[in-house]
């Protein structure tokens, strides 16, 4: 008779790095989180202030050396908005982990720390499959469309005082149109993918972006008319005695409520409520294309409550330890407030997406007309006649 | 520099608005009408209006997620025939009476540029050309009211 | 007024809720680490079959086929010769097919001298079905691997480091056993 072998290790087991499943180790969670943030900070130095010194020093900063400048400054802001996916990514699943009694991601790196950058590898490694129904060349261009429209935001986020791309004087109508045209690369991409499923995400992320966008301008308006200027510096210099979420509480609120139906985030989530659509517009999407809805997605959780900061909360503001003004060190700090603040509302904005149920299409849209369009004009004529009236 | 970046832009601006009027598909033909604007925003600030520029931008940004939109809800199928011959001829008769009409603005100018700020633009529209402003706003407002009354007696 | 207080009502319930979620971060989860920490399951889980030998090596088993009767499912297959040199029968074959064993364990209740027990070993995942048509010897290094195992008529019965079988300790043993066998006075105290 046949001796039946017994296998030695007859399990699968993931290869384990620096996994103790005995303790859940808070602490360890929160290095890797600072560590993170860490790099971000760097990078943000490195574009801010590393590049131009630079340049500076090699005496390349006029005409094309100027522009190569730009183009280096714009290829560190894209590794920052890569290493801000990989963050956010991870904090989400963790934190929804936590709230729903589970743990989250623990295998790979510390704590689980280094499990996005797989998963970023897999995605980089999986087929870019184009389904046949697809219209092929919109399809692989609304990608690229939704995650230019949240990315190009960056070039008006003053980081600290003159860290930024363009200090432009027209920088909040600028960002009213990018913050649309992201609307338009979900609306290409689910209509390209020739799926129900996803053309009925898609138009739900038409009708609902471009009505949140209404009262989302309506507020950047009326931090314009308080501040006085439509530069994004000017408007934080404005807050050097008073933080704007007190004087303009009311399109303070409107702006969370605004900002998370502009993010698809939960409670606003219909472009792809999983439940419904499966995942809405980008149920066709797969490999890197998918990996770019992805990064976009994330880059706008980080930039949406980075001008929550900056439009209320005071931007770069802080106790400077009596560092001189405009000096490096100074600019360094002011970024590391900046990011600690916008952790903070980004953190609040999980909050949010891990407590609320989703709402119901009509409701969304009754409210986006019925509640917050006036509510938004009525805050704006309320700033305008304070602004008469105390300044 | 700007030169390059002027020429540049033109060429683009051309190639996609040639683009926009040739393609069958109507999705794609939104999608270089968009993109012919927004290289439009960049020679606006070329010219020295980052003002302009920037409305430019915000203006289409708005306006062609929601043409994409009737696009999709209203076209049967979402690509259109191929132009006719008469309507290539009226289409090139057209361009040239406005080029001709035009004229004065195609070679008009120094080549210097005075960079104009968005306090002047406003200013500008709102007293200078507040009349055409409001003309403007109130045939706006007649083309929605008319649009909703359309709409309503086709409903009921 | 009245829609003041929906407003009011809407804004306390979104706060209760996000109260509650945020003292939820800080509760321990109940997640199970199963295959780093094994868990310690009761003495009376059905969870595989073996076959016992006694400590000098011979055979527990008498081959009564009592246990291929009492099989539901009819998985036990037994054969065998009369012994020709004393009494009794000696085994040629013995399988249990644990794909289609159901672990109702009816074969353990049935059996008169406690050759074939419960074990504690759930981990029978594999790519190859026919690893699992347990012949005698698997069955019998089953119970060598066993820690423990179980059979009504004897208890929990441990394996010793040094390979030896022993009773488990009455507080080891199912059934509230422990508490039967507790002194009187223990129990007046």
């Amino acid at each position: 008779m046949r001796p039946i072998p017994i296998p030695e290790d007859r399990h699968f087991r993931p290869r384990l790095i620096g996994y103790d499943p005995q303790k859940s180790r808070p602490w360890l969670e929160r290095t890797v989180y600072a560590a993170y943030v860490f790099v971000f900070w760097l990078i943000v130095i490195a574009t801010y202030a590393g590049v131009p010194a630079l340049f500076g020093a090699l005496g390349w900063d006029g005409g094309w050396g100027f522009v190569l400048m730009r183009v280096l400054q714009v290829v560190l802001l894209f590794l920052l908005s890569a290493v801000i996916a990989l963050l956010l990514i991870l904090v989400l699943r963790k934190y929804l982990g936590k709230v729903q009694e589970r743990f989250g991601p623990m295998h790979y790196g510390p704590a689980g720390g280094i499990q996005t950058v797989f998963d970023a590898l897999k995605l980089l490694a999986k087929e870019d499959f184009v389904p046949a129904a697809a219209d092929a060349l919109t399809f692989r261009l609304a990608p690229a469309v939704t995650f230019v429209a949240s990315f190009a935001m960056f070039a008006v986020i003053p980081f600290a005082s003159g860290w930024v791309l363009a200090d432009t004087n027209v920088g909040l109508i600028y960002l009213i149109a990018v913050s649309t045209l992201s609307a338009y690369g979900v609306l290409l991409g689910g209509v390209s993918s020739g799926n129900k499923w996803a053309l009925i995400g898609a138009l739900r992320a038409g009708a609902q972006m471009v009505s949140y966008e209404i009262p989302l301008a309506l507020v950047f308006l009326t931090v314009a008319v308080w501040s006085g200027t439509l530069r994004l510096g000017g408007i934080v210099d404005a807050q050097l005695g008073l933080w704007n979420f007190l004087p303009l509480a009311l399109p303070f609120v409107l702006y969370v409520i605004a900002s998370l139906a502009e993010l698809k985030h939960i409670p606003f989530d219909f472009p792809e409520a999983e439940s419904e659509l499966i995942a809405g517009y980008n149920v066709e999407y797969s490999g890197m294309s998918f990996a770019f809805f992805f990064l976009a997605e994330f880059v706008e959780l980080f930039l949406l409550p980075a001008l929550i900061v900056v439009f209320f909360f005071g931007g770069w503001h802080g106790p400077l330890f009596g560092i001189e003004p405009g000096s490096l060190a100074a600019g360094a700090l002011e970024s590391l407030y900046f990011t600690l603040k916008t952790a903070v509302w980004v953190w609040i904005f999980l909050w949010i997406r891990a407590t609320l149920p989703r709402y119901r299409d009509d409701q969304l849209m009754e409210f986006a007309w019925k509640a917050m369009i006036p509510l938004a004009l009525f805050g704006l004529v309320l700033a305008a006649y304070m602004r008469l009236i105390w300044r | 520099m700007s030169l390059t970046a002027f020429y540049a832009l033109a060429a683009f601006a051309l190639v996609f608005a040639i683009f926009a009027v040739t393609t069958a598909n109507m999705v794609r033909a939104a999608f270089s009408l968009a993109i012919t604007f927004f290289l439009i925003a960049g020679l606006y600030l070329l010219l020295g209006s980052p003002a302009l520029a920037a409305i430019q931008f915000m203006v289409n940004a708005s306006a062609i997620p929601i043409m994409t939109l009737f696009i999709i809800m209203m076209t049967q199928s979402r690509s259109s025939a191929g132009p006719r011959t008469w309507q290539i001829a009226a289409g090139l008769l057209a361009a040239a009476a406005a080029l001709v009409f035009f004229k004065g603005a195609v070679g008009h100018g120094d080549g210097q540029i005075t960079p104009v700020s968005p306090e002047t633009l406003g200013v500008n529209l709102l007293q200078a050309a507040l009349l055409l402003f409001e003309v403007a706003s109130v045939l706006l407002l007649l083309a929605m009211v008319g649009a909703i009354v359309l709409a309503r007696r086709r409903a009921g | 007024m009245s829609l003041l207080q929906e407003v009011w009502q809407a804004v306390k319930a979104i706060g209760t809720g996000m109260a509650t979620v945020h003292k939820r971060v800080y509760e321990e989860a109940p997640t199970e680490f199963y295959p780093y920490v094994k868990p310690e399951l009761p003495p009376v889980s059905v969870q595989s079959l073996a076959l016992v030998e006694n400590e000098d090596g011979s055979e527990r088993c008498i081959v009564c086929l009592q246990c291929e009767r009492a099989c539901p499912a009819q998985v036990i297959t037994i054969e065998r010769h009369r012994n020709p040199e004393g009494k009794g029968f000696l085994i040629d074959r013995f399988d249990i097919d644990l794909v289609n064993c159901m672990y109702c364990a009816a074969c353990v209740e049935a059996c008169p001298v406690s050759s074939i027990v419960t074990i504690q070993d759930f981990e029978m995942s594999t790519y190859d079905l026919q690893t699992l048509k347990a012949d005698i010897d698997f069955l019998h290094e089953q119970a060598r691997r066993a820690r423990q195992w179980y059979s009504p008529k004897f208890g929990v019965e441990l394996r010793t480091d040094d390979g030896r079988i022993e009773k488990a300790p009455p507080e080891m043993q199912p059934g509230g056993l422990a508490e039967i066998l507790k002194p009187a006075e223990e129990v007046d105290s």
